[in-house]
């Protein structure tokens, strides 16, 4: 705004008297806005969404495709900015310390924002960010080669008590996958070699490989792997089974209690106002309804699953409280 | 297979088909040619645009901008000393000397004729080797990774200079930078020094525009007497021609192939191939001297070698599902977006889309060479704007790469930073090339052992059981000692004929 | 010259990567923490940087030692080959602080205007320059690839809070 009014006074000839002008009415504007009418007119400028993860990942395209979708209902253009390292953190930090005017959100999964502050020391936690829309999950599971001896979840379990170790893989420390792995190798008393890859891909890799007996990921990206005949997955983590993955039974079905999935969502800094949250809310509510970036979830191996502000906050902040748990234990 | 073939040429010579290419390649350059614009991203902005598209056209627009924007990294690395994309840093070894020298077209012209090359190799191996090779990439486990990121570390003994101890200081500077960031095992925090951004690692790129570009701006600044440092273009060749690359056609195809294999490992990607050609192409090269000081053949090694690089990386993304780089993964989700699962059954079910890939991979290199031959001409003017202007323009340049490859100011400190640390290795003498090898390959090295010890329970062993670890190791001997005991041979034997 | 000016003269680097390496060794055990783990690999987060750390130490001492009993010749050396070339470290100092200002009053001016700073103080520095010159390229770097990166590839460079 400040911009196009000096822009306007250099081109008009009479300078000083007109940008003192524009200068005294550039700040009562600003002043008067910043009190009252912020949500009037929301949004007034680009709205910037934050990927704590690098251009072109799971997240960072889900991410672009629902400020594509909700653009449409904006008169303002929507930025898609990645701001990736330190898996995920970095990015989360700068969303966390973000202005809370509605102007800058952000797009994340899980790992940075639920179990990154019990495991690093970083300077946020879900209490720094309130919900605006929660679009969809995806389950972890366990997978092994097709010529593993483990047939199904309960020949795995009756490795208890046994001399085996199992060289287990996973995308990375401090993940979900990785705290999943955990959890159940605590429960389960199982002797195990913990190897983590950069990326779920590698561990996958390596598990075809032969480098490693059993990875924990989501199993949509072993997808491929599965339907080529070379893994098999084991077991999910969700609640309920999956249709793309038919007979493939949950942990909680088998008795093993765990229930946990990776989420994608949409929040904003903790301070920003309820009536910019609610237009936000709307619009991206839309957007994550429609049919086209339903389709798009799928297609990313995402189960669609569209909550608002409120649903997606609760759930945050009961998964942080379980990955908490699972991560202290040891 | 042939009608397969002919399908894919009536797809890709759909006039709206060859004007994405064009299109495609264009934006590549734009973005490879700029410092901080990486492929990476210009592939991301390029992908919802391919949603509208069918999966022919989408896969033709992403590797036109893929091709070209491999490929251009060289051309700011030639003129500015900066490299595009990490996969041209041993580029700039060699080019910007060139272009100190006043002959900068020709090593354009030299970058340009060995990435075509080196890209039409590797589209083909796409098609005829993909599931051959795909099988190969499964049995890099962590031992055998660390085996190769470990030949390639060797290198940093022959691109030392003149003073090897000089040189190994600046790669250990290399790897302790490296070893900055949360580690990849336990997951704690090192040398973070209590700000969190170092959480996340030294940022590659910012490194390089310090190391590269800022310091090398602060040395010409420092040059009082000579200002006009840059002399002119004023070499013979004035256009761009075949007959530069001619003489090094042996090097192409080799350091095409090193790029290929290398392509296929996942995970690795575009620079580790470029330093391992370079060395090789070094090691047979007739006049070795030269490298590191205005090598065409050097050249000619790193750019055939990284674009040898960009379809064998498709391999595992399309036979496995496994990407092997991050533009690799994002053409898996193009892929996916439009209802394709990579696996071996692609290869079956989807016969004409695979041959589509591998014709537009070849078209892309094509229109790459002409839209290359007529940017490069304008890009080469750079070189005769007074340094005045130019420094000013370079500096900015770096200033908005640093910033917008993480969004944040940090980036442009760490520049800084490695400005002023570049700066003091050129007043000391201290060579650039290990610590760029250094920083690339250190957290790989480091990574891969440490899995590797952990399979192991920490027996050294598992590293000389395994046969295509022991093999790397076995070649890694070979080269780093046998021209030591080739020269003890011939010093002998002359000694020998005289006395 | 006395001969311990002799010594750091030519030791400088040396003695320099010496001491960043020291620092770096000896920093470790507050920088990097151990997090207990049940694997027997034998190697943790603290192996690599302790052996990086120990090899710039020992290769820096080795090459300050290894130059006391070559110091007469590398002396000889040098005084031949310098002289041609005077570097102004002024200017050099001026161009580092000059960026170093543009990262700090960014944040507060934005990219444009502090751009126009920048590339006029580095004009200035550099020298062999018309005020036109300046002038125009000054301008073409802040505004135009401002606008170019924000509309064509919706990259934002910072806006400064106290102008945009």
């Amino acid at each position: 705004m400040f911009k196009k009014i000096l822009g306007s006074t250099v081109t008009s000839g009479l300078p000083s008297v007109k940008l003192l002008a524009s200068i005294a009415v550039a700040v009562t504007i600003t002043a008067v806005s910043a009190v009252s009418a912020q949500a009037a007119d929301f949004p007034s400028k680009p709205i910037t969404i934050i990927v704590p993860y690098g251009a072109g990942g799971g997240t960072d395209t889900t991410g672009r495709f629902l400020a594509n979708e909700a653009e449409k209902y904006f008169s303002q253009p929507i930025a898609v900015v990645n701001r990736s390292g330190a898996g995920g953190t970095v990015g989360t930090t700068a969303a966390a310390a973000a202005k809370p005017d509605g102007y800058t959100l952000y797009f994340g999964a899980s790992d940075a924002l639920v179990t990154a502050p019990h495991s690093l020391k970083v300077p946020y936690t879900v209490d720094n960010f309130r919900g605006i829309v929660g679009v969809s999950y995806a389950p972890s599971s366990i997978a092994v080669r097709t010529d593993s001896p483990w047939k199904t979840l309960d020949d795995f379990l009756a490795e208890k008590g046994t001399d085996t170790i199992i060289d287990r893989g996973h995308s990375g420390v401090g993940g979900v996958h990785h705290t999943l792995l955990k959890s159940l190798f605590l429960e389960t008393g199982i002797k195990f070699r913990d190897i983590p890859f950069q990326g779920g891909s590698k561990a996958i890799a390596a598990l075809r490989g032969g480098h490693v007996d059993l990875i924990g990921g989501t199993p949509g990206s072993m997808m491929a792997s599965v339907e080529a005949g070379e893994i098999r997955v084991l077991a999910l983590s969700s609640a309920e089974q999956l249709d793309a993955f038919p007979g493939v039974p949950t942990f909680k079905e088998k008795g093993v209690d765990i229930v946990a999935t990776v989420e994608w969502y949409l929040l904003a800094p903790k301070d920003t106002p309820d009536e910019v949250v609610a237009i936000l809310e709307e619009a991206f509510m839309k957007a994550a309804s429609s049919d086209e970036f339903k389709a798009f979830t799928v297609t990313r191996k995402q189960e669609s699953l569209v909550r608002n502000a409120k649903d997606i906050m609760a759930k945050v902040k009961a998964d942080s409280a379980f990955f908490g748990e699972v991560i202290k234990k040891k | 297979m042939f009608e397969n073939f002919l399908y894919a040429i009536s797809v890709v010579f759909l006039w709206e088909n060859i004007v994405l290419i064009i299109v495609g390649t264009a934006i590549g350059m734009v973005f490879g040619a700029l410092p901080g614009l990486t492929v990476t991203l210009a592939v991301t902005l390029v992908l919802p645009f391919t949603f509208d598209l069918s999966p022919e056209s989408g896969i033709i627009l992403l590797t036109g901008v893929y091709c070209s924007g491999t490929y251009a990294g060289s051309i700011s690395a030639i003129l500015i000393n900066t490299p595009g994309t990490p996969s041209s840093a041993a580029t700039a070894w060699d080019g910007y000397p060139l272009t100190q020298k006043g002959r900068s077209l020709e090593a354009l012209s030299v970058g340009l004729h060995a990435s075509v090359i080196g890209g039409l190799i590797s589209a083909v191996a796409l098609i005829f080797f993909a599931p051959m090779l795909a099988k190969t990439a499964l049995a890099f486990g962590p031992p055998e990774r660390f085996a190769l990121t470990f030949f390639g570390l060797t290198i940093i003994a022959r691109v030392s200079g003149v003073s090897l101890s000089k040189g190994l200081i600046s790669a250990l500077f290399g790897l302790l930078i490296a070893s900055v960031g949360v580690d990849p095992i336990m997951g704690v925090p090192r040398f973070s020094f209590n700000t969190f951004y170092l959480y996340g690692g030294v940022g590659m790129i910012e490194v390089f525009i310090g190391i590269f570009a800022i310091a090398e701006i602060f040395n010409q600044i420092g040059k009082r007497a000579v200002m006009a440092q840059h002399s002119k273009s004023d070499s013979q060749t004035k256009t761009i021609r075949w007959k530069e690359i001619v003489p090094h056609y042996w090097t192409v195809v080799k350091s095409s192939v090193i790029g290929i294999i290398i392509g296929v490992v996942p995970g690795t990607g575009g620079s580790i191939a470029s330093f391992i050609a370079y060395d090789e192409a070094k090691r047979s090269s007739k006049e070795p001297e030269l490298f590191g000081k205005g090598s065409l053949e050097g050249i000619a090694a790193a750019e055939s070698a990284n674009n040898g690089v960009t379809a064998a990386t498709l391999i595992p993304t399309l036979t496995l599902g496994i990407p092997g780089n991050t533009v690799a993964a994002i053409f898996l989700g193009a892929l996916l977006i439009h209802g394709l699962t990579p696996g071996p059954q692609l290869f079956v079910n989807q016969g004409g889309l695979m041959y589509t890939i591998m014709v537009s991979f070849i078209m892309a290199n094509i229109v790459m060479y002409f839209q290359g031959r007529l940017a490069l001409k304008w890009f080469d003017k750079i070189v005769n704007i007074p340094s005045s202007i130019l420094l000013p323009i370079i500096l900015t340049m770096c200033l908005v790469g640093a910033y917008t490859i993480s969004n944040s100011l940090n980036g442009v400190i760490v520049a800084l930073i490695f400005g002023c640390v570049g700066y003091a290795m050129i007043k000391f003498e201290y060579p650039s090339a290990p610590m760029v090898i250094a920083i690339i390959l250190g957290g790989m090295v480091e990574e891969s052992m440490r899995q590797s010890l952990i399979l192991s329970d920490g027996s050294p062993m598992i590293f000389l059981t395994r046969p295509l670890s022991l093999a790397f190791f076995v070649l890694t001997i070979f080269v780093t000692f046998s021209p030591m005991v080739i020269k003890q041979w011939k010093k002998r034997r002359n000694g020998g004929g005289q006395a | 010259m006395t001969s311990s000016g002799v010594f750091l003269r030519g030791n400088v680097s040396s003695i320099t990567t010496l001491l960043i390496g020291l620092f770096f060794f000896l920093s470790i055990p507050s920088q990097i923490g151990i997090s207990e783990s049940t694997d027997l690999s034998g190697v943790n987060s603290r192996t690599m940087p302790y052996l990086i750390a120990s090899a710039i130490i020992l290769l820096s001492l080795y090459t300050i030692v290894s130059n006391i009993f070559a110091n007469r010749k590398v002396e000889t050396v040098k005084s031949n080959d310098e002289p041609n070339e005077i570097t102004s470290y002024g200017r050099v100092f001026l161009a580092f602080v000059a960026i170093a200002l543009w990262i700090v009053i960014v944040p507060y001016l934005g990219f444009n205007i502090t751009t126009i700073m920048l590339v006029t103080t580095i004009m200035i520095i550099i020298g062999k320059c018309r005020w036109w010159q300046i002038a125009i390229v000054a301008l073409a770097l802040s505004f135009p690839i401002n606008y170019l990166l924000a509309a064509v590839l919706k990259v934002y460079l910072p806006s400064g809070s106290v102008f945009g």
